[in-house]
Protein backbone atom coordinates (compact mmCIF):
# COMPACT_ATOMS: atom_id res chain seq x y z
CA UNK A 1 0.00 0.00 0.00
CA UNK A 2 0.90 3.64 -0.22
CA UNK A 3 3.83 5.01 1.69
CA UNK A 4 2.17 8.43 1.28
CA UNK A 5 5.42 10.01 0.12
CA UNK A 6 3.99 11.46 -3.03
CA UNK A 7 1.16 13.67 -4.08
CA UNK A 8 -0.09 13.72 -7.68
CA UNK A 9 -0.06 17.33 -8.84
CA UNK A 10 0.58 19.29 -11.98
CA UNK A 11 3.32 21.90 -12.08
CA UNK A 12 0.94 24.81 -11.59
CA UNK A 13 -0.66 23.29 -8.49
CA UNK A 14 2.82 22.40 -7.26
CA UNK A 15 3.76 26.07 -7.45
CA UNK A 16 0.56 27.08 -5.64
CA UNK A 17 1.17 24.44 -2.96
CA UNK A 18 4.72 25.72 -2.36
CA UNK A 19 3.33 29.27 -2.14
CA UNK A 20 0.78 28.07 0.41
CA UNK A 21 3.51 26.56 2.57
CA UNK A 22 5.60 29.73 2.27
CA UNK A 23 2.49 31.76 3.20
CA UNK A 24 3.78 35.10 1.90
CA UNK A 25 2.47 38.40 3.28
CA UNK A 26 1.23 39.60 -0.10
CA UNK A 27 0.36 38.00 -3.43
CA UNK A 28 -0.70 40.23 -6.31
CA UNK A 29 -1.45 38.52 -9.58
CA UNK A 30 -3.36 38.60 -12.82
CA UNK A 31 -4.31 35.37 -14.59
CA UNK A 32 -2.82 34.32 -17.92
CA UNK A 33 -2.61 30.85 -19.50
CA UNK A 34 -0.76 28.63 -18.53
CA UNK A 35 -0.07 30.38 -15.21
CA UNK A 36 -3.79 30.81 -14.38
CA UNK A 37 -4.03 27.62 -12.36
CA UNK A 38 -1.25 28.79 -10.02
CA UNK A 39 -3.09 31.91 -8.90
CA UNK A 40 -6.50 30.25 -9.13
CA UNK A 41 -5.39 27.50 -6.76
CA UNK A 42 -3.65 29.99 -4.49
CA UNK A 43 -6.77 32.16 -4.32
CA UNK A 44 -8.65 29.05 -3.10
CA UNK A 45 -6.15 28.73 -0.26
CA UNK A 46 -6.79 32.39 0.55
CA UNK A 47 -10.57 31.95 0.42
CA UNK A 48 -10.37 28.84 2.63
CA UNK A 49 -8.29 30.70 5.18
CA UNK A 50 -5.37 28.30 4.72
CA UNK A 51 -2.91 31.20 4.38
CA UNK A 52 -2.67 34.60 6.02
CA UNK A 53 -1.69 36.23 2.74
CA UNK A 54 -3.21 39.52 1.64
CA UNK A 55 -4.30 38.66 -1.90
CA UNK A 56 -4.48 41.67 -4.19
CA UNK A 57 -6.50 41.24 -7.35
CA UNK A 58 -5.28 43.71 -9.93
CA UNK A 59 -6.29 44.77 -13.43
CA UNK A 60 -3.06 43.82 -15.20
CA UNK A 61 0.37 42.27 -14.77
CA UNK A 62 1.88 45.75 -14.76
CA UNK A 63 -0.17 46.43 -11.66
CA UNK A 64 0.59 43.00 -10.19
CA UNK A 65 4.32 43.67 -10.27
CA UNK A 66 3.78 47.27 -9.09
CA UNK A 67 1.81 45.99 -6.10
CA UNK A 68 4.57 43.46 -5.33
CA UNK A 69 7.18 46.23 -5.52
CA UNK A 70 5.16 48.38 -3.13
CA UNK A 71 4.57 45.47 -0.74
CA UNK A 72 8.22 44.40 -0.69
CA UNK A 73 9.32 48.02 -0.32
CA UNK A 74 7.15 48.15 2.79
CA UNK A 75 9.00 45.06 4.08
CA UNK A 76 6.51 42.35 3.10
CA UNK A 77 7.26 38.97 1.57
CA UNK A 78 5.63 39.36 -1.83
CA UNK A 79 4.99 36.79 -4.55
CA UNK A 80 3.33 36.63 -7.93
CA UNK A 81 3.23 34.48 -11.06
CA UNK A 82 2.83 35.09 -14.76
CA UNK A 83 3.65 33.93 -18.29
CA UNK A 84 4.43 35.22 -21.78
CA UNK A 85 2.58 38.46 -22.60
CA UNK A 86 1.89 38.96 -18.91
CA UNK A 87 5.61 38.99 -18.21
CA UNK A 88 6.07 41.35 -21.13
CA UNK A 89 3.51 43.73 -19.66
CA UNK A 90 5.45 43.75 -16.37
CA UNK A 91 8.59 44.78 -18.21
CA UNK A 92 9.44 48.19 -16.81
CA UNK A 93 8.49 47.17 -13.28
CA UNK A 94 10.74 44.08 -13.44
CA UNK A 95 13.71 46.42 -13.73
CA UNK A 96 12.44 48.56 -10.88
CA UNK A 97 11.94 45.52 -8.59
CA UNK A 98 15.52 44.43 -9.24
CA UNK A 99 17.08 47.87 -8.91
CA UNK A 100 15.30 48.47 -5.58
CA UNK A 101 16.80 45.16 -4.42
CA UNK A 102 13.40 43.70 -3.50
CA UNK A 103 13.37 39.93 -2.88
CA UNK A 104 10.10 39.24 -4.72
CA UNK A 105 9.47 35.63 -5.86
CA UNK A 106 7.73 35.11 -9.17
CA UNK A 107 6.72 31.86 -10.83
CA UNK A 108 6.78 31.86 -14.63
CA UNK A 109 4.99 29.13 -16.59
CA UNK A 110 7.16 29.73 -19.64
CA UNK A 111 5.10 30.39 -22.73
CA UNK A 112 5.68 31.64 -26.26
CA UNK A 113 5.22 35.35 -26.85
CA UNK A 114 2.75 36.55 -29.47
CA UNK A 115 2.43 36.87 -32.38
CA UNK A 116 0.84 34.85 -33.65
CA UNK A 117 -0.91 33.94 -30.42
CA UNK A 118 0.38 30.70 -28.96
CA UNK A 119 -0.33 29.56 -25.42
CA UNK A 120 2.27 26.77 -25.26
CA UNK A 121 5.66 26.34 -23.71
CA UNK A 122 8.85 28.02 -24.81
CA UNK A 123 11.37 30.33 -23.19
CA UNK A 124 10.89 33.48 -25.24
CA UNK A 125 9.27 35.19 -22.25
CA UNK A 126 11.98 34.53 -19.65
CA UNK A 127 14.84 34.99 -22.13
CA UNK A 128 13.51 38.40 -23.00
CA UNK A 129 13.66 39.30 -19.31
CA UNK A 130 17.18 38.00 -18.83
CA UNK A 131 18.74 41.45 -18.51
CA UNK A 132 16.15 42.80 -16.08
CA UNK A 133 18.29 42.04 -13.04
CA UNK A 134 16.24 39.08 -11.78
CA UNK A 135 17.79 35.81 -10.70
CA UNK A 136 16.42 33.03 -12.93
CA UNK A 137 15.99 29.42 -11.78
CA UNK A 138 14.81 26.69 -14.18
CA UNK A 139 12.91 23.49 -13.36
CA UNK A 140 12.93 20.20 -15.26
CA UNK A 141 9.95 18.61 -13.52
CA UNK A 142 7.33 19.31 -10.85
CA UNK A 143 9.56 18.13 -8.01
CA UNK A 144 12.16 20.64 -9.09
CA UNK A 145 9.50 23.34 -9.36
CA UNK A 146 8.59 22.67 -5.74
CA UNK A 147 12.13 22.62 -4.40
CA UNK A 148 13.10 25.69 -6.45
CA UNK A 149 10.24 27.70 -4.94
CA UNK A 150 11.33 26.88 -1.40
CA UNK A 151 14.99 27.56 -2.12
CA UNK A 152 14.19 30.72 -4.12
CA UNK A 153 12.98 32.44 -0.98
CA UNK A 154 16.22 31.69 0.86
CA UNK A 155 18.28 32.89 -2.09
CA UNK A 156 16.28 36.09 -2.61
CA UNK A 157 16.32 37.10 1.06
CA UNK A 158 19.97 36.26 1.67
CA UNK A 159 21.79 39.35 2.98
CA UNK A 160 24.33 39.23 0.14
CA UNK A 161 21.60 38.96 -2.50
CA UNK A 162 18.34 40.83 -1.79
CA UNK A 163 17.21 40.45 -5.39
CA UNK A 164 14.01 39.19 -7.01
CA UNK A 165 13.96 35.57 -8.19
CA UNK A 166 12.02 34.07 -11.08
CA UNK A 167 11.20 30.33 -10.89
CA UNK A 168 10.68 29.03 -14.42
CA UNK A 169 8.87 25.91 -15.57
CA UNK A 170 7.62 24.91 -19.01
CA UNK A 171 4.06 25.99 -19.72
CA UNK A 172 1.71 23.02 -20.19
CA UNK A 173 4.57 20.51 -20.52
CA UNK A 174 5.04 20.56 -16.75
CA UNK A 175 2.55 23.22 -15.60
CA UNK A 176 -0.36 21.04 -16.76
CA UNK A 177 1.20 17.61 -16.34
CA UNK A 178 0.41 15.63 -13.20
CA UNK A 179 3.54 14.02 -11.77
CA UNK A 180 4.76 12.62 -8.46
CA UNK A 181 5.83 15.33 -6.06
CA UNK A 182 7.21 14.70 -2.61
CA UNK A 183 6.51 17.86 -0.64
CA UNK A 184 8.02 18.80 2.67
CA UNK A 185 5.66 19.15 5.60
CA UNK A 186 4.24 22.59 6.40
CA UNK A 187 6.32 22.59 9.55
CA UNK A 188 9.53 21.72 7.71
CA UNK A 189 8.97 24.59 5.29
CA UNK A 190 8.07 27.00 8.08
CA UNK A 191 11.20 26.08 10.02
CA UNK A 192 13.38 26.19 6.94
CA UNK A 193 12.35 29.58 5.60
CA UNK A 194 11.95 31.03 9.08
CA UNK A 195 10.91 34.59 9.78
CA UNK A 196 12.03 37.42 7.55
CA UNK A 197 15.72 38.10 8.21
CA UNK A 198 16.56 41.26 10.19
CA UNK A 199 18.16 42.97 7.19
CA UNK A 200 14.91 42.68 5.21
CA UNK A 201 13.17 45.64 6.76
CA UNK A 202 11.84 47.12 3.58
CA UNK A 203 12.87 50.43 2.17
CA UNK A 204 10.40 52.55 4.07
CA UNK A 205 10.76 52.95 7.81
CA UNK A 206 9.01 55.27 10.25
CA UNK A 207 11.26 57.87 11.76
CA UNK A 208 13.71 57.72 8.87
CA UNK A 209 12.01 59.23 5.87
CA UNK A 210 13.67 58.55 2.52
CA UNK A 211 12.72 58.95 -1.11
CA UNK A 212 12.87 55.88 -3.33
CA UNK A 213 13.38 55.96 -7.07
CA UNK A 214 13.80 59.67 -7.72
CA UNK A 215 15.66 61.16 -10.65
CA UNK A 216 19.16 59.70 -10.80
CA UNK A 217 21.05 61.22 -13.70
CA UNK A 218 24.61 61.23 -14.91
CA UNK A 219 25.93 61.82 -11.42
CA UNK A 220 24.96 58.52 -9.73
CA UNK A 221 22.89 56.23 -12.01
CA UNK A 222 26.01 54.43 -13.23
CA UNK A 223 27.16 53.70 -9.66
CA UNK A 224 23.74 52.34 -8.75
CA UNK A 225 23.79 50.01 -11.76
CA UNK A 226 27.27 48.91 -10.68
CA UNK A 227 25.81 47.93 -7.31
CA UNK A 228 23.31 45.66 -9.05
CA UNK A 229 26.14 44.08 -10.98
CA UNK A 230 28.09 43.54 -7.76
CA UNK A 231 25.03 42.02 -6.08
CA UNK A 232 24.54 39.60 -8.98
CA UNK A 233 28.15 38.49 -8.66
CA UNK A 234 27.41 37.32 -5.13
CA UNK A 235 24.43 35.20 -6.12
CA UNK A 236 26.04 31.95 -7.35
CA UNK A 237 27.94 31.25 -4.11
CA UNK A 238 24.70 31.88 -2.20
CA UNK A 239 22.74 29.49 -4.45
CA UNK A 240 25.45 26.89 -3.87
CA UNK A 241 25.26 27.41 -0.12
CA UNK A 242 21.44 27.22 -0.13
CA UNK A 243 21.45 24.04 -2.23
CA UNK A 244 24.01 22.38 0.06
CA UNK A 245 22.01 23.32 3.13
CA UNK A 246 18.81 22.03 1.49
CA UNK A 247 20.58 18.74 0.78
CA UNK A 248 21.76 18.46 4.38
CA UNK A 249 18.32 19.17 5.77
CA UNK A 250 16.11 17.28 3.33
CA UNK A 251 18.45 14.95 1.41
CA UNK A 252 17.57 16.50 -1.96
CA UNK A 253 20.59 17.27 -4.07
CA UNK A 254 20.63 20.15 -6.52
CA UNK A 255 23.52 21.80 -8.28
CA UNK A 256 23.86 25.04 -10.22
CA UNK A 257 24.63 22.88 -13.26
CA UNK A 258 23.43 19.28 -13.15
CA UNK A 259 25.71 16.75 -14.84
CA UNK A 260 24.20 13.47 -16.02
CA UNK A 261 26.51 10.62 -17.02
CA UNK A 262 29.03 13.26 -18.07
CA UNK A 263 32.15 12.06 -16.25
CA UNK A 264 33.43 9.83 -19.06
CA UNK A 265 31.36 11.35 -21.86
CA UNK A 266 32.83 12.48 -25.17
CA UNK A 267 29.69 14.36 -26.14
CA UNK A 268 26.98 16.19 -24.23
CA UNK A 269 23.60 17.76 -24.85
CA UNK A 270 23.05 20.99 -22.88
CA UNK A 271 19.62 22.47 -22.20
CA UNK A 272 17.16 23.76 -19.64
CA UNK A 273 13.75 22.78 -18.20
CA UNK A 274 11.51 19.87 -19.21
CA UNK A 275 13.36 18.73 -22.34
CA UNK A 276 16.27 17.59 -20.19
CA UNK A 277 14.20 14.71 -18.76
CA UNK A 278 13.74 13.37 -22.27
CA UNK A 279 17.46 13.95 -22.97
CA UNK A 280 18.38 11.82 -19.93
CA UNK A 281 16.25 8.96 -21.26
CA UNK A 282 18.01 9.31 -24.62
CA UNK A 283 21.40 9.26 -22.88
CA UNK A 284 20.48 5.99 -21.14
CA UNK A 285 19.31 4.47 -24.40
CA UNK A 286 22.55 5.43 -26.22
CA UNK A 287 24.77 4.42 -23.31
CA UNK A 288 23.37 0.89 -23.64
CA UNK A 289 24.69 0.94 -27.20
CA UNK A 290 28.10 2.09 -25.99
CA UNK A 291 27.79 5.74 -27.09
CA UNK A 292 29.69 7.97 -24.67
CA UNK A 293 27.12 10.73 -24.28
CA UNK A 294 25.90 12.74 -21.31
CA UNK A 295 23.59 15.62 -20.40
CA UNK A 296 24.32 19.00 -18.85
CA UNK A 297 21.49 21.01 -17.32
CA UNK A 298 22.06 24.56 -16.08
CA UNK A 299 19.46 25.24 -13.38
CA UNK A 300 20.42 28.89 -13.16
CA UNK A 301 20.55 31.21 -16.16
CA UNK A 302 20.87 34.51 -14.28
CA UNK A 303 23.42 35.06 -13.08
CA UNK A 304 24.93 33.00 -15.88
CA UNK A 305 27.30 30.40 -14.37
CA UNK A 306 29.92 31.21 -16.98
CA UNK A 307 33.01 29.80 -15.29
CA UNK A 308 31.19 26.71 -14.10
CA UNK A 309 29.75 25.87 -17.51
CA UNK A 310 33.03 26.56 -19.32
CA UNK A 311 34.95 24.34 -16.92
CA UNK A 312 32.44 21.51 -17.34
CA UNK A 313 32.29 21.70 -21.13
CA UNK A 314 35.96 22.26 -21.95
CA UNK A 315 36.93 18.58 -21.95
CA UNK A 316 34.22 17.20 -24.22
CA UNK A 317 34.77 16.63 -27.91
CA UNK A 318 31.34 17.78 -29.07
CA UNK A 319 28.59 19.84 -27.47
CA UNK A 320 24.99 20.48 -28.58
CA UNK A 321 23.23 23.47 -27.01
CA UNK A 322 19.42 23.34 -26.94
CA UNK A 323 17.60 26.67 -26.76
CA UNK A 324 13.82 26.88 -26.47
CA UNK A 325 13.98 30.50 -27.65
CA UNK A 326 15.45 32.34 -30.61
CA UNK A 327 17.25 35.64 -30.78
CA UNK A 328 16.33 36.77 -34.24
CA UNK A 329 19.37 37.96 -36.11
CA UNK A 330 21.83 36.71 -33.52
CA UNK A 331 22.76 33.55 -31.59
CA UNK A 332 20.24 31.77 -29.37
CA UNK A 333 20.65 32.85 -25.71
CA UNK A 334 22.14 29.77 -24.00
CA UNK A 335 24.33 29.10 -27.05
CA UNK A 336 25.62 32.67 -27.23
CA UNK A 337 26.52 32.88 -23.56
CA UNK A 338 28.12 29.44 -23.55
CA UNK A 339 30.25 30.38 -26.56
CA UNK A 340 31.36 33.58 -24.83
CA UNK A 341 32.20 31.66 -21.67
CA UNK A 342 34.30 29.13 -23.61
CA UNK A 343 36.42 31.78 -25.34
CA UNK A 344 38.91 31.87 -22.48
CA UNK A 345 40.20 28.43 -23.45
CA UNK A 346 42.55 27.87 -26.36
CA UNK A 347 41.30 24.33 -26.92
CA UNK A 348 37.53 24.22 -27.18
CA UNK A 349 35.03 21.50 -28.05
CA UNK A 350 33.05 21.51 -31.29
CA UNK A 351 29.77 23.25 -30.52
CA UNK A 352 26.48 23.43 -32.37
CA UNK A 353 23.28 25.38 -31.65
CA UNK A 354 19.83 23.80 -31.79
CA UNK A 355 16.68 25.87 -31.45
CA UNK A 356 13.82 23.55 -30.53
CA UNK A 357 10.25 23.38 -29.34
CA UNK A 358 9.12 26.93 -30.13
CA UNK A 359 5.44 27.42 -29.35
CA UNK A 360 5.33 24.11 -27.50
CA UNK A 361 6.32 21.92 -30.49
CA UNK A 362 7.03 18.48 -29.05
CA UNK A 363 10.77 17.79 -28.81
CA UNK A 364 10.59 14.03 -29.29
CA UNK A 365 13.11 11.29 -28.64
CA UNK A 366 13.46 10.93 -32.42
CA UNK A 367 14.39 14.59 -32.86
CA UNK A 368 16.86 14.45 -29.98
CA UNK A 369 18.24 11.26 -31.54
CA UNK A 370 19.17 13.28 -34.63
CA UNK A 371 21.07 15.69 -32.37
CA UNK A 372 23.01 12.75 -30.92
CA UNK A 373 23.78 11.50 -34.44
CA UNK A 374 25.06 14.95 -35.39
CA UNK A 375 27.29 14.94 -32.30
CA UNK A 376 28.72 11.52 -33.19
CA UNK A 377 29.67 12.88 -36.64
CA UNK A 378 30.90 16.23 -35.33
CA UNK A 379 33.14 14.87 -32.57
CA UNK A 380 35.68 13.49 -35.07
CA UNK A 381 35.15 15.54 -38.21
CA UNK A 382 34.06 18.88 -36.78
CA UNK A 383 31.17 18.81 -39.25
CA UNK A 384 28.50 21.27 -38.16
CA UNK A 385 30.76 23.12 -35.72
CA UNK A 386 29.42 26.62 -34.95
CA UNK A 387 26.38 26.09 -37.14
CA UNK A 388 22.82 26.76 -36.05
CA UNK A 389 20.03 24.25 -36.55
CA UNK A 390 16.27 24.48 -36.07
CA UNK A 391 15.22 21.11 -34.70
CA UNK A 392 12.24 19.61 -36.54
CA UNK A 393 11.14 22.83 -38.25
CA UNK A 394 9.36 22.14 -41.55
CA UNK B 1 12.41 2.85 -19.69
CA UNK B 2 10.73 -0.06 -21.38
CA UNK B 3 8.85 -0.55 -18.15
CA UNK B 4 6.83 2.64 -18.62
CA UNK B 5 3.19 1.77 -19.35
CA UNK B 6 1.63 4.36 -21.66
CA UNK B 7 -2.03 5.16 -22.18
CA UNK B 8 -3.82 7.44 -24.62
CA UNK B 9 -7.39 8.49 -23.90
CA UNK B 10 -9.55 9.56 -26.84
CA UNK B 11 -12.47 11.66 -25.73
CA UNK B 12 -14.38 14.85 -26.22
CA UNK B 13 -14.37 17.93 -24.03
CA UNK B 14 -16.81 17.44 -21.15
CA UNK B 15 -16.71 13.62 -20.97
CA UNK B 16 -14.16 13.63 -18.19
CA UNK B 17 -11.17 12.04 -19.95
CA UNK B 18 -8.82 14.43 -18.18
CA UNK B 19 -10.39 13.78 -14.78
CA UNK B 20 -10.24 10.04 -15.49
CA UNK B 21 -6.53 10.26 -16.32
CA UNK B 22 -5.87 12.24 -13.14
CA UNK B 23 -7.85 9.76 -11.02
CA UNK B 24 -5.85 6.95 -12.59
CA UNK B 25 -2.64 8.79 -11.69
CA UNK B 26 -3.90 9.29 -8.12
CA UNK B 27 -4.72 5.60 -7.76
CA UNK B 28 -1.34 4.56 -9.19
CA UNK B 29 0.47 6.92 -6.82
CA UNK B 30 -1.43 5.34 -3.96
CA UNK B 31 0.27 2.11 -5.04
CA UNK B 32 3.66 3.90 -4.92
CA UNK B 33 4.03 4.04 -8.69
CA UNK B 34 5.42 6.94 -10.67
CA UNK B 35 2.92 8.64 -12.95
CA UNK B 36 2.19 11.32 -15.47
CA UNK B 37 -1.22 12.57 -16.58
CA UNK B 38 -1.44 15.34 -19.14
CA UNK B 39 -3.77 16.46 -21.90
CA UNK B 40 -2.80 17.37 -25.40
CA UNK B 41 -3.97 20.95 -25.36
CA UNK B 42 -5.66 22.50 -28.29
CA UNK B 43 -8.32 25.12 -27.98
CA UNK B 44 -10.58 23.73 -25.24
CA UNK B 45 -14.17 23.40 -26.38
CA UNK B 46 -17.02 21.32 -25.05
CA UNK B 47 -17.56 18.42 -27.46
CA UNK B 48 -14.31 18.83 -29.41
CA UNK B 49 -12.11 15.74 -29.78
CA UNK B 50 -9.14 15.61 -27.42
CA UNK B 51 -6.37 13.28 -26.31
CA UNK B 52 -5.16 12.77 -22.76
CA UNK B 53 -2.11 10.75 -21.80
CA UNK B 54 -0.95 8.68 -18.84
CA UNK B 55 2.38 7.13 -18.04
CA UNK B 56 2.76 4.63 -15.18
CA UNK B 57 6.06 3.15 -14.05
CA UNK B 58 7.87 1.61 -11.09
CA UNK B 59 10.73 4.05 -11.67
CA UNK B 60 10.77 7.86 -11.90
CA UNK B 61 9.46 9.08 -15.27
CA UNK B 62 11.62 11.69 -16.98
CA UNK B 63 10.15 11.78 -20.50
CA UNK B 64 8.42 15.05 -21.31
CA UNK B 65 6.97 14.24 -24.71
CA UNK B 66 3.55 13.33 -26.01
CA UNK B 67 2.70 9.62 -25.96
CA UNK B 68 2.97 8.39 -29.55
CA UNK B 69 2.88 4.58 -29.26
CA UNK B 70 0.94 3.62 -26.15
CA UNK B 71 0.35 0.19 -24.63
CA UNK B 72 -3.31 1.00 -24.08
CA UNK B 73 -5.89 3.13 -25.85
CA UNK B 74 -9.11 4.18 -24.15
CA UNK B 75 -11.88 5.37 -26.47
CA UNK B 76 -14.27 7.16 -24.18
CA UNK B 77 -16.42 8.44 -27.07
CA UNK B 78 -17.20 5.68 -29.63
CA UNK B 79 -18.01 8.26 -32.32
CA UNK B 80 -14.23 8.77 -32.57
CA UNK B 81 -13.60 5.09 -33.33
CA UNK B 82 -13.32 5.47 -37.14
CA UNK B 83 -10.85 8.35 -36.80
CA UNK B 84 -8.18 6.48 -34.87
CA UNK B 85 -5.41 4.69 -36.74
CA UNK B 86 -4.79 1.89 -34.26
CA UNK B 87 -2.24 0.22 -36.51
CA UNK B 88 0.02 3.30 -36.42
CA UNK B 89 -0.72 4.45 -32.91
CA UNK B 90 -0.76 1.34 -30.74
CA UNK B 91 2.06 -1.03 -29.78
CA UNK B 92 2.01 -4.66 -30.93
CA UNK B 93 -0.12 -6.67 -28.46
CA UNK B 94 -1.62 -3.37 -27.27
CA UNK B 95 -4.99 -3.15 -25.60
CA UNK B 96 -8.04 -1.11 -26.55
CA UNK B 97 -10.97 -0.33 -24.26
CA UNK B 98 -14.00 1.13 -25.99
CA UNK B 99 -17.00 2.73 -24.33
CA UNK B 100 -19.79 1.23 -26.44
CA UNK B 101 -23.18 -0.44 -26.27
CA UNK B 102 -22.06 -2.83 -29.03
CA UNK B 103 -20.11 -6.05 -28.62
CA UNK B 104 -16.45 -6.45 -29.60
CA UNK B 105 -17.19 -8.14 -32.95
CA UNK B 106 -19.41 -5.25 -34.02
CA UNK B 107 -16.94 -2.50 -33.09
CA UNK B 108 -14.03 -4.36 -34.68
CA UNK B 109 -15.66 -3.79 -38.09
CA UNK B 110 -15.50 -0.03 -37.55
CA UNK B 111 -11.86 0.06 -36.44
CA UNK B 112 -8.81 0.78 -38.58
CA UNK B 113 -6.47 -2.07 -37.75
CA UNK B 114 -3.85 -3.94 -39.77
CA UNK B 115 -1.20 -6.55 -39.12
CA UNK B 116 -0.62 -5.84 -35.45
CA UNK B 117 -2.20 -7.99 -32.82
CA UNK B 118 -4.48 -6.15 -30.38
CA UNK B 119 -6.75 -7.11 -27.52
CA UNK B 120 -10.05 -5.27 -27.77
CA UNK B 121 -12.45 -4.79 -24.86
CA UNK B 122 -15.96 -3.37 -24.85
CA UNK B 123 -17.68 -1.71 -21.92
CA UNK B 124 -20.94 0.23 -21.88
CA UNK B 125 -19.56 2.87 -19.56
CA UNK B 126 -22.19 5.40 -20.64
CA UNK B 127 -25.06 3.06 -19.65
CA UNK B 128 -23.36 2.32 -16.32
CA UNK B 129 -22.88 6.04 -15.74
CA UNK B 130 -26.51 6.83 -16.65
CA UNK B 131 -27.76 4.06 -14.36
CA UNK B 132 -25.74 4.93 -11.28
CA UNK B 133 -25.01 8.65 -11.68
CA UNK B 134 -27.93 9.72 -13.82
CA UNK B 135 -25.66 11.43 -16.36
CA UNK B 136 -23.08 10.62 -18.99
CA UNK B 137 -19.73 10.82 -17.16
CA UNK B 138 -18.23 7.51 -18.25
CA UNK B 139 -14.72 8.01 -16.85
CA UNK B 140 -15.32 6.28 -13.51
CA UNK B 141 -16.68 3.17 -15.20
CA UNK B 142 -13.77 3.23 -17.65
CA UNK B 143 -11.37 3.12 -14.69
CA UNK B 144 -13.16 0.03 -13.36
CA UNK B 145 -12.72 -1.66 -16.72
CA UNK B 146 -9.07 -0.59 -16.91
CA UNK B 147 -8.37 -1.97 -13.44
CA UNK B 148 -9.88 -5.34 -14.39
CA UNK B 149 -8.04 -5.61 -17.72
CA UNK B 150 -4.57 -4.51 -16.64
CA UNK B 151 -4.37 -5.23 -12.93
CA UNK B 152 -2.14 -2.14 -12.78
CA UNK B 153 -4.34 -0.45 -10.21
CA UNK B 154 -6.68 -1.99 -7.68
CA UNK B 155 -10.32 -1.15 -7.14
CA UNK B 156 -9.77 -0.31 -3.48
CA UNK B 157 -7.07 2.20 -4.46
CA UNK B 158 -9.42 3.95 -6.87
CA UNK B 159 -12.20 3.93 -4.27
CA UNK B 160 -9.93 5.44 -1.66
CA UNK B 161 -9.02 8.27 -3.98
CA UNK B 162 -12.57 8.87 -5.16
CA UNK B 163 -13.44 9.29 -1.53
CA UNK B 164 -10.61 11.70 -0.81
CA UNK B 165 -11.33 13.74 -3.93
CA UNK B 166 -15.09 13.95 -3.82
CA UNK B 167 -16.02 13.89 -0.13
CA UNK B 168 -15.97 17.62 0.64
CA UNK B 169 -17.53 18.75 -2.62
CA UNK B 170 -20.13 16.01 -3.18
CA UNK B 171 -20.60 13.94 -0.02
CA UNK B 172 -21.04 10.23 0.73
CA UNK B 173 -24.08 9.66 -1.48
CA UNK B 174 -22.34 10.65 -4.72
CA UNK B 175 -19.29 8.62 -3.74
CA UNK B 176 -21.45 5.54 -3.21
CA UNK B 177 -22.93 5.96 -6.69
CA UNK B 178 -19.47 6.31 -8.20
CA UNK B 179 -18.28 3.19 -6.39
CA UNK B 180 -21.28 1.25 -7.75
CA UNK B 181 -20.40 2.41 -11.28
CA UNK B 182 -16.80 1.37 -10.71
CA UNK B 183 -17.76 -2.09 -9.47
CA UNK B 184 -20.32 -2.72 -12.23
CA UNK B 185 -17.72 -1.83 -14.85
CA UNK B 186 -15.20 -4.14 -13.21
CA UNK B 187 -17.69 -6.99 -13.58
CA UNK B 188 -19.08 -6.11 -17.00
CA UNK B 189 -16.00 -5.40 -19.15
CA UNK B 190 -15.70 -8.00 -21.95
CA UNK B 191 -13.07 -9.02 -24.47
Amino acid sequence: MSSGRFIAVDGADTAAFAMKQIDPDVVAAYPITPQTEIVMKFSEYVANGEVKTRYVTVESEHSAMSACVAAAAAGARAMTATAANGLALMWEILYIAASYRLPIIMGVANRALSGPINIHGDHSDAMGARDSGWVQLYSENNQEVYDNYIMALKIAEHKDVMLPVMVNQDGFITSHSVENVEPLTDEQVRDYIGKKPAHFKGLLTYGKPVTIGPLDLQDYYFEHKMQQHTAMQKVLPVIKEVQEDYFKKFNRKYEIIEKYKADDAEMVIVGMNSVMGTVKDLVDELREKGVKIGAIKPRVFRPFPKNEIADILKNFKAVAILDRADSFGSFAPLYAETLAAMYKFEKRPYIRSYIHGLGGRDTTMELLGTVANDLIKMKDSGEGHLSEAYLGVR
Amino acid sequence: MSKVFEITWYGRGGLGAKTGAILLADAAIAADKYVQAFPEYGPERQGAPLKVYNRISDDPIRLHTAVTEPNFIIVIDPSLLENINFEDELKEDGMILVNTDKNVDEIKKRMKTGKKNFKIYALDATAISMKHLGKNIPNIAILGGFAKITGLIRLDEIKKHLHAKLITKYGEDIIKKNVLALESAYEEVKQ
